[in-house]
């Protein structure tokens, strides 16, 4: 098992499939969506493998490839997954063969689409496996491409300036970024791009601040964090419903992934100092999406801002710089990743029969089709975290996490998760239940291949609700060296910049103590799991 | 030789020929000749083979000259000859399509002896990487980098332009000839070890393109532009030869190592310093078209017949930063302090400029001459990094831009042979759905010309940003990155009007442009800026490795 490098594997596979799509006659649908599904299969296939294999309990980074690149500017292929990477790899993989059953029937340049799917595979898949910051940079921006691809081409009306502001808003980022990653080189003097390499430098606050705002351009604007969030909405509602799932599932997750892999660890002192700001963007965030779209009209914009609502929380949890926080943030985005998949998912399967969004065309659809409605209800009530439902066991730790760090974020915040409740439920009301009008009238029920599409999902999602604990077996004990390393900074920098810690001296206690509530049904889990462990 | 000698006053050295240094611009020059004397014979069999067979005695003459040649070369000449001479009694009925055939092997040879001198330099064999006939000329490894990258350009454009100048009935004989002077003169350009054969060189290669950029003689806008390049040429050429009046004034010679060091010296009259520098200066500007010496980039882009474009841009650009490198960054390393800021300034203004003139344009020969201008920018960074890494950072640029032009501005001559038309971004709508392969490549031309990873532009960019951060003008990879992302904006409208717009009745009628000679040149060109892009150490290692001076 060993000997068998699974990481290139996990990327050679959907890179391999989205090749021989290139090349094969466009005419031939078939044929190319099931190499596409095959594709899909083996790539979950080996994350499975990768699961499997990945030793929990061990922080480091694990099942380690390194091969030299570019060797005269110090560039190398390095991947490596460890507890953050780890659940964001198999999101990733489990939503490629959904995706593509999911986008079963396009017939309409069928053989672009799954090219621009799979290329996407691949380079989400090696973003949250780079080990080396100019590959990691490659892949983030080759993602660019075919997500405008999949914006621009199969999208709706507004599709062009959607695909135009995606690309342009994410592109800024990441060259600033860019230019930051190359700064990072120059002042090492190793003449390395290696993660670790430059995980140990020693930067000025000055540096630091200036660092860690050009990689906030990056991430943020991935999230996104308001008031960066503007190109979000329209690329959700333009986009086809494929497109609006990867983003929601995988693509927004990078951001918060960004966060806890390069921005904390690289800069503890400007994270330190700017963490009350970060919280502070983060509620508004949560607050902001939440009450945009409680006015929504349109479902898909609805779920969009409800996208900014969730992953404020992300933030929340990243900068609340204790080990709750930052490990409920990693759950949330793989939880935000289902239940926001799922409700575009079916907001699509929804629009393929009617082409209508607007919320107010529909009502009482429970009535026509149970099935949908049922699934709907599920996906939404996850969505609204609800305890037993797999949203609730990430925005929980998150909440304590923050409520530890700044009372009253972690007060605003929970204000969101009654929003939220408010706007998903609301328009749940306005478009299943009353009398059977407008769009409603003559609604199909899903059909199988649709239900499997999203059965997996909700599977997942009522299994993590009632059992985080191997999710937190595998994050928590790279979380808890990340956030021990930032906090130890805390304690040496000015006491003024810990305030909102609480009493500095306690700082790195604290994660430990917020440990218990958080992880009280969880700890009954861990038991559990090591038994499975064995068992495995 | 001896014989010679002794007519001759004392004090009149004849300096050693160093056949073998100077073989690749024999072999263009050579060939550009032959060709042209072919093209008198037309589709006389009779006329044409008496060519053939006299230049074949005259190649097998010069094998005999050098006496010491070493017979794999006398078999290499004579092979040459032979094979000349059996392509004209096979092609001679299809003068054209001999021209370009005998203009690509010809291309190719000059590869084949720039690899084996390079093999031969790194080994320390018989081509000297010092200056050579009377220091005139240096086969170092920034000219033979040109000439790698000059005679694969010129084989793509031959690929090029063949049915195109077929189509717009321009396909005169003297077109290969000129072609084949105009690569001489870029690698003599690129080889000048002296002022006077920097100035030689650009004479070369300038008249040939003047003549090449109005070939279309009944279109008024080729017209336009040879006349435009001609006298904007001219223009330069009088900065860059009164520059160098100034320098030979201020130091007695117009050896460049040996002039830098004079110039360097504080003895010598500041003024005159200065002024030369300047002067030369604008010269260089004009010939790589920095802003605001740029104003004829864009007419001449657009007007000129598009494979000649491709060529221009490709090659002229390589040749005419490989002569600013040796004067600039090569010779006059020590007045660093004078040329450096006023470089930089070019550059950024240039970047700038460049792109944001391209956003407003609709004519797309004219938008990728207004990129011409900001990529020009960005290879002047390494320029003014003044170290081995800008050295190597420009020329890879180079490598890499000239790939990415020869394959865009070759999709517009497939384009142009297609609609009949010069191409606006307008008439590229649903192409994608037309003529996907076509348009994937333009497609990855354009992203490879914004600088997206996974293509030679983002690995370029990044050498020229990784160059301009080691000599601490961050500022300079600032500048940079702003253009990058304002060209990001019209590169992408491209693809736009390709994939996401609807195709216009009137084009839908027109046909699929078939595979051709074209094609393939691109193909290449595509080929190249993928592998380039993903796999580039062996590559990169060549540029560092030539970005070298000889003495």
């Amino acid at each position: 098992m060993a000997d068998v490098p699974l990481l290139t594997l996990l990327l050679a596979v959907p890179a391999a499939v989205a090749l021989l799509i290139a090349v094969m006659p466009r005419e031939a649908v078939r044929p190319i969506r099931s190499v596409a599904m095959g594709g899909s299969l083996v790539t979950l296939g080996v994350a499975v493998a990768v699961l499997a294999a990945f030793e929990v309990g061990q922080p480091g980074f694990q099942l380690e490839e390194e091969v030299a690149w570019i060797p005269q500017w110090g560039i190398s292929y390095r991947l490596g997954v460890d507890g953050i990477s780890l659940l964001l790899v198999a999101l990733t993989a489990f939503f490629m063969p959904l995706v593509v059953l999911a986008a079963w029937h396009q017939h309409e340049r069928a053989k672009g689409f799954f090219v621009a799917l799979m290329a996407m595979g691949a380079a989400m898949l090696g973003v949250f496996l780079a080990l080396d910051l100019i590959l990691f940079y490659v892949l983030f921006e080759a993602m660019l491409v075919p997500m405008y691809a999949l914006i621009g081409i199969w999208g709706g009306k507004q599709r062009r300036y959607a695909a135009i502001k995606f690309f342009l808003y994410t592109l800024v980022g990441g060259l600033l970024m860019l230019v930051a990653i190359l700064y990072l080189y120059w002042s090492a003097g190793a003449q390395s791009f290696d993660y670790d390499v430059l995980r140990g430098l020693e930067l000025t606050g000055t540096e630091q601040l200036w660092l860690f705002l050009a990689f906030f351009a990056a991430f943020g604007i991935k999230v996104p964090i308001f008031p960066f969030h503007t190109w979000l909405p329209d690329a959700h509602t333009e986009a086809p419903t494929v497109g609006s799932v990867i983003l929601a599932a995988v693509l927004l997750k990078i951001g918060g992934y960004g966060f806890l892999r390069f921005s904390l660890p690289y800069f503890p002192e400007a994270t330190i100092s700017l963490a009350p700001w970060m919280l502070g963007l983060g509620v508004i965030g949560v607050l902001y999406g939440a009450l945009v779209a409680m006015m929504q009209r349109d479902i898909k914009r609805l779920i969009a801002y409800s996208s900014v609502s969730h992953l404020g929380f992300v933030v929340l949890g990243a900068f609340a710089l204790n080990q709750t926080g930052a490990a409920g943030s990693v759950v949330q985005m793989v939880n935000h990743g289902l239940s926001t998949g799922a409700l575009f998912l079916l907001v699509g399967f929804l629009y393929d029969r009617t082409h209508e969004r607007a919320i107010a065309e529909y009502s009482g659809i429970m009535r026509v089709t149970p099935v949908f409605g049922g699934l709907f209800l599920i996906t939404a009530m996850s969505s609204l975290a609800l305890p037993g439902l797999n949203g609730f066991t990430g925005e929980f730790p998150i909440l304590l996490g923050t409520f530890a760090a700044v009372p009253l974020a972690g007060i605003a915040a929970t204000l969101g998760v009654i929003l939220a409740a408010i706007y998903l439920l609301w328009a749940y009301q306005r478009m299943f239940h009353g009398p059977v009008e407008g769009r409603a009238v003559g609604l199909t029920d899903l059909t199988p291949r649709e239900i499997g599409v999203v059965a997996p999902i909700v599977v997942l999602m009522v299994a993590i609700g009632l059992y985080p604990g191997p999710l937190y077996d595998r994050v928590n004990p790279t979380v808890e060296v990340l956030v021990e390393e930032v906090v130890a900074v805390a304690e040496g920098a000015d006491v003024a910049t810990v305030d909102q810690t609480g009493d500095p001296a306690a700082g790195s206690d604290a994660p430990i103590e917020l440990d218990a509530p958080a992880g009280s049904d969880l700890d009954s889990a861990d038991d559990d799991d090591e038994d499975e462990e064995v068992s495995r | 030789m001896s014989a010679l000698a002794q007519q001759l006053p004392a004090g009149v050295e004849i300096p050693e020929i160093p056949w073998a240094a100077i073989s690749p611009e024999l072999t263009l020059f050579g060939a550009g000749i032959l060709v042209l004397l072919l093209d008198t014979a037309g589709e006389r069999r009779r006329s044409a083979s008496a060519i053939a067979l006299v230049a074949l005695l005259g190649i097998a003459a010069l094998a005999a000259i050098p006496g010491e040649a070493a017979p794999v070369v006398v078999a290499l000449l004579i092979g040459a000859g032979v094979v000349q001479l059996a392509l004209t009694l096979w092609l001679h009925t299809r003068p054209r399509l001999l021209g370009a055939v005998l203009t690509v092997l010809a291309f190719a040879a000059t590869i084949g002896i720039a690899a084996w001198q390079y093999q031969a330099a790194a080994n320390g064999g018989p081509v000297a990487t010092e200056s050579l006939l009377a220091d005139m000329v240096a086969v170092d490894g920034v000219a033979l980098f040109t000439r790698f990258v000059v005679a694969g350009a010129g084989i793509i454009t031959v690929l090029l332009g063949f049915a195109y100048l077929q189509d717009r009935r321009i396909h005169r004989g003297e077109y290969y000839p000129l072609l084949l002077l105009t690569a001489t003169g870029m690698t003599l350009l690129a080889s000048a070890a002296d002022l006077l054969m920097v100035f030689l060189g650009i004479e070369i290669l300038s008249l040939a393109l003047y003549v090449m950029s109005g070939i279309a003689r009944r279109d008024m806008a080729s017209q336009e532009s040879a006349f435009k390049y001609l006298l904007l040429g001219a223009f330069s050429s009088a900065f860059l030869l009164y520059g160098i009046a100034l320098v030979y004034g201020a130091t007695g010679t117009t050896h460049i190592a040996t002039a830098g060091a004079e110039l360097a010296d504080p003895a010598t009259p500041a003024g005159l310093v200065f002024a030369g520098i300047a002067l030369m200066l604008v010269g260089f500007a004009f010939k790589v078209a920095l802003v605001p010496f740029h104003m004829w980039t864009p007419d001449v882009y657009q007007g000129a017949p598009t494979p000649v474009t491709a060529f221009m841009a490709a090659a002229t650009k390589v040749a005419a930063f490989a002569a600013f490198l040796r004067v600039f960054t090569g010779g006059m390393e020590q007045l660093a302090w004078i040329w450096v800021p006023a470089v930089s300034v070019l550059a950024a203004v240039t970047m700038i400029v460049g792109a944001v003139l391209a956003v407003v344009q609709d004519d797309l020969k004219r938008m990728l001459g207004y990129s011409a201008v900001a990529h020009a920018g960005y290879a002047a960074i390494g320029l003014v990094a003044v170290s081995d890494i800008g050295t190597g950072a420009t020329l890879f640029y180079l490598l890499a831009y000239a790939v990415m032009s020869l394959g865009s501005f070759g999709i517009l001559t497939i384009l142009e042979r297609r609609q009949r038309k010069a191409i606006a971004i307008a008439d590229l709508r649903g192409l994608g759905q037309r003529a996907p392969a076509l348009a994937a490549m333009f497609a990855l031309f354009l992203l490879s010309l914004a600088g997206i990873p996974g293509t030679v532009g983002f690995i370029a960019k990044f050498g020229i940003v990784r160059a301009a951060v080691d000599a601490g003008l961050v500022w300079l990879a600032v500048v940079l990155v702003v253009s990058s992302v304002i060209a990001a904006y019209f590169y992408i409208r491209v693809i736009v009007a390709m994939f996401m717009d609807e195709e216009p009745a009137h084009l839908a009628d027109l046909p699929v442009p078939p595979a051709s000679a074209a094609s393939t040149g691109v193909s290449v060109a595509a080929v190249a800026v993928i592998a380039l892009g993903v796999l580039p150490p062996a590559v990169i290692d060549l540029a560092e490795r030539a970005a070298t001076f000889a003495g």
